[in-house]
């Protein structure tokens, strides 16, 4: 059964990140253990168009849907290239590896506010459960 | 100049492509075929689905192919389609094609984590695209 279940509405965005998911699923099937979790909402807005997706997160799914979800647990808001970088971005413990330019320059961004992720500190482990989901490295 | 879309454009293209060092660095480790559809516009002078094939390979051209069809088309690796004037769009960088997948403007079939792994590949084909020089076939008289 595929783990990910992109909504008929979730073009674009939405699409990108369960297409991710699923490519990263199929590569690295051990990262299925990120998805053991009960279910977290998150949401994730591009803000430089309009474009946004909700994510339905744990019990074994990546459910993703075409607009936010009322009350996420994490609301992650960047522009376009920013969250395409987040995904490219080395990782270390799950976030992003501050030992290496990429990382350097997303949390230049985190401390600028051109990527805003509220809910980072309350839900850490869950942050840390999507960059690795989300990881194409 | 080139009209867009047709074989002596994407001739022209190849030859960009297999002479650009940006694409070769970028391209280093790439390894896999990619086909372009020009999705059928009638009222634009593109009455059918355009199926444009390149055999990419760390950072150069092997070949192409141009108006290939469908059936074989669909054995790329990787396909990219959008309707011929969302293309128009990104060859003039009007459209920028993270942008245009986001906003699901361009539809992208293939292995989504080795995009991402070769993002600025993929927006060096777009550079390449956009210095040749083009007519677009719904601006001709």
């Amino acid at each position: 059964v595929d783990p990910v279940i992109i909504e008929p509405g979730a073009e674009g965005l939405g699409e990108m990140l369960g297409g991710l998911v699923r490519g990263n699923l199929e590569r690295a099937p051990q990262r299925i253990q990120l998805l053991r979790a009960p279910i977290s909402r998150v949401n994730v807005r591009a803000a430089d168009m309009d474009a946004s997706a909700g994510i339905l997160m744990g019990a074994g799914r990546f459910h993703v849907h075409g607009s936010v979800l009322a009350n996420p647990d994490l609301d992650i808001t960047a522009d376009a290239q920013t969250l395409l970088a987040l995904t490219a971005v080395p990782l270390r413990l799950g976030m992003p590896d501050v030992a290496t330019v990429e990382g350097r320059a997303i949390v230049a961004k985190l401390s600028r506010g051109d990527l805003r992720v509220r809910g980072m500190v309350a839900r850490l482990p869950l942050l840390t459960r999507l960059n690795r989901l989300l990881s194409a490295l | 100049m080139p009209l867009f879309p047709s074989d002596e454009w994407l001739k022209d293209y190849v030859e960009r492509i297999n002479s650009s060092k940006e694409y070769e660095e970028a391209a280093a480790t790439w390894e896999g075929d990619l086909c372009y559809v020009f999705e059928a516009e009638p009222d634009k002078s593109v009455p059918k689905d355009v199926w444009t094939w390149v055999d990419l390979w760390h950072g150069k051209c092997r070949e192409a192919r141009y108006d290939i069809g469908e059936e074989e088309g669909t054995k790329a690796k990787f396909i990219i389609r959008a309707p011929y004037s969302r293309w128009k769009q990104v060859i003039r960088k009007e459209l920028d094609p993270v942008k245009g997948m986001m906003q699901g403007k361009l539809k992208l079939k293939g292995d989504l984590p080795t995009i991402v792994r070769n993002v600025k590949a993929a927006n060096e084909l777009v550079n390449i695209a956009a210095t040749v020089p083009t007519d677009f076939v719904d601006e001709q008289r």
